[in-house]
């Protein structure tokens, strides 16, 4: 879902939800600390590159 | 080719029999045509725990419709191990993971009255372990030429083995191996309407051989679930046929109930619209759908290893 606030840098905020099995990816890459320090910028950044392999 | 052990046991099934034969981790079973052109039906137990047998759904999902040189044969899924693996395997071997056995009814209805059927032969077989032809379960079956087509429908088409094919499986644990010859042989094209012998050969374990399986076993044992009966809720043997619930029976599922973590995601515009776009294409029904389904894509394709049925 996409929710109202809308920072200042023209981002909106969209929430994510992942089953605890899925959670099981998110913290795995977070230890791995190549695509980010947090949850929000793994999943923007995995997001990302998953539009670029889909070629959008 | 992999060198194996000095020949250990060598019989001929002859048409329309079978045989149930311990093979043991390391050593190699090969099922040898012996004039070619017949089908061969098999069932194996791991010797030790006969409610631990070959898997042939869990084989399938694992490989494909066929299993080919270089598969891996899985136990059920209740323990998921690596069975056999497939050391040779001639291209003329067709193999069918989708026809279970052949059944005496099934020719009864054919008009053919009592007819030789791979559910009794592989039942008369194992019976000199006490196991019932309730134990029986789906084969493996060898030089079965079947095909299915765009709806489903499944058929057999001619046997392509010839004469002096072979198929070498390494047990990975100590089986009880069930080769028999084919009982529909003489009614179809499963073994181009008449039944021929099957020799069979076991070798014993070389260092290669033993090699191998360490080799199977360091990549494809050790993973979640796979179990034994001591890992087991209820592990007893059901003595008794007549089926009453347990009144203080509580299941245990795993990770149940399942519980949803929400990350709040800041996302540009450019990238909003691209995931819009996918919500539009029907990746999901929202933008956060799509992104999840996104995230988990990128992590099967790039991140999840293999899921290895195949082991060569």
């Amino acid at each position: 879902m996409v929710s109202a606030d809308r920072p200042s840098d023209e981002k909106q905020t969209v929430e994510v939800t992942f089953s605890q099995q899925q959670y099981v990816v998110l913290e795995k890459l977070r230890a791995e600390g190549q695509l980010g320090k947090t949850d929000a910028e793994i999943i923007c950044r995995i997001f990302r590159e998953f539009l670029e392999q889909e070629g959008l | 080719m992999v060198p194996c052990g000095p020949l250990k046991t060598e019989l001929v099934l002859r048409p329309v029999s079978g045989k149930a034969l311990p093979v043991m981790r390391g050593q190699v079973l090969r099922i040898i045509q012996e004039e070619g052109e017949q089908c061969v039906d098999f069932n194996a137990f791991n010797l030790h725990d006969y409610k631990e047998y070959m898997g042939v759904s869990n084989t399938r999902s694992r490989n494909a419709f066929r299993v080919k040189k270089g598969d891996l044969i899985w136990t059920v899924s209740s323990r998921d191990r690596p069975m056999y693996l497939i050391l040779e395997m001639p291209e003329t071997c067709k193999t069918d993971l989708l026809g279970g056995r052949c059944r005496a009814s099934l020719f009864d209805r054919r008009g053919y009255g009592l007819h030789t059927n791979c559910q009794d032969t592989l039942a008369a077989s194992i019976g000199e372990y006490d196991l019932t032809p309730d134990d029986v379960h789906d084969s493996l079956n060898m030089w079965m030429n079947t095909e299915w087509d765009s709806i489903g429908r499944y058929f057999t088409v001619r046997n392509t083995g010839r004469k002096g094919d072979y198929v070498d499986l390494l047990s990975v644990i100590d089986t009880l191996a069930v080769p028999v010859t084919c009982g529909s042989g003489d009614v179809g094209w499963t073994s181009n309407f008449s039944f021929k012998p099957i020799r069979i050969h076991v070798y014993d374990a070389s260092e290669e051989t033993l090699r191998l399986v360490e080799d199977v076993e360091r990549r494809q044992t050790g993973f979640k679930g796979q179990r034994t009966s001591a890992d087991f809720k209820v592990n007893k043997i059901k003595a008794d046929r007549e089926l009453r619930p347990n009144p203080n029976y509580v299941p245990e599922f795993v990770n149940y109930p399942i519980t949803l973590k929400a990350v709040r995601v800041p996302l540009g515009r450019e990238e909003l619209a691209k995931a819009q776009e996918l919500v539009a294409r029907g990746l999901g029904k929202d933008v956060g759908e799509v992104m999840r389904i996104g995230v988990m894509l990128w992590y099967m394709k790039n991140r999840e290893p293999a899921r290895g049925g195949r082991f060569r």
